[in-house]
């Protein structure tokens, strides 16, 4: 991994920055979401995009072990986005 | 009770939880992963299950006492910590011995093998038995209203007299639907 003010003009700092804009957004509509499936829809776009910087993180510091939080991050936040939705459409979980 | 396309993506990412946890748990040994979080990464995806199909369905389909899986794993565990005992070891004394895998002169690797590994097999059952059999609980408990009042001391005031309405029931089972949730038994 490059050191200093030269890693962010690398492919990589460049995804990272933009990947690190494009998570803080959705919190916004998080915070003053006049809906809740406004809310629902901008956590699981903060998910994935959260998973998208594990990746580019890992291709950055040449490790595989990040993956593994990629996956895993990948796939709870998808049944967190279904529990949810289940929950606003039916009014309970299980 | 959720849509047909729910039910056949979560039963695709049962199996993808399923193969990773198994994997997550066979390197967990000198790696990051292990026992414990490949059984809450397969937590997840039963639960996923939970989740599209009902708990009443989904209790059809498995056909599992997730309590069972607790006490076979803590059984399992405390086997695995005082076997060393009978042989004059330490209690959770572990030993592991690494075995080449070598076919006709071809070598397919090495895989390390652990004696502690079989405690990781049981905190894997504990895990799974414990946290599907709280969560199915938590889902069982339903919302009672309080109990009517007797009528001499009924309030006039509106709100001490709302009640709130039942959450749904499960829907009768369609012959589309049983015919998709088939493929998982």
């Amino acid at each position: 991994m490059i050191s200093g003010m030269n890693f962010w003009l690398t492919a990589d700092g460049i995804a990272l920055a933009i990947a690190v804009l494009a998570t803080l957004l959705p919190i916004y509509r998080v915070l003053v979401g006049p809906t809740i499936p406004d809310r629902i829809a901008a956590s699981d776009a903060i998910g994935n995009t959260v998973t998208i910087l594990f990746v580019i993180y890992a291709s950055a510091s040449n490790s595989i072990f990040l993956f593994d939080i990629a996956v895993l991050l990948a796939i709870v936040s998808f049944i967190g986005t279904v529990a949810m939705a289940k929950y606003v459409d039916k009014g309970k979980v299980l | 009770m959720t849509t047909i396309i729910a039910q056949t993506i979560s039963k695709a990412v049962f199996a993808i939880c399923l193969m990773y946890s198994v994997n997550l748990f066979i390197h967990g040994a000198n790696y990051p992963g292990g026992g414990f979080i490949g059984g809450v990464l397969l937590v997840c995806g039963i639960i996923l299950i939970y989740v599209t199909f009902g708990i009443n369905r989904a209790d059809k389909m498995f056909k599992q006492d997730w309590f069972g899986w607790f006490g076979f794993g803590l059984l399992f565990a405390s086997i695995a910590a005082i076997f060393p005992m009978f042989k004059n070891h330490n209690y959770f004394r572990s030993a592991f011995n690494v075995v080449h895998f070598e076919f006709f002169g071809i070598s397919f690797g090495e895989l390390e093998f652990a004696s502690s590994m079989m405690f990781d097999v049981g905190v894997y059952f504990v895990v799974i038995g414990g946290l599907v059999f709280i969560i199915t609980q938590i889902g069982k408990h339903k919302y009672s209203p309080p109990k009517e009042k007797d009528e001499k001391n009924v309030s006039l005031d509106r709100k001490d007299n709302i009640i709130l309405p039942e959450p749904k029931e499960e829907t009768e089972i369609t012959d589309n639907t049983v015919s998709a949730a088939e493929g998982l038994q």
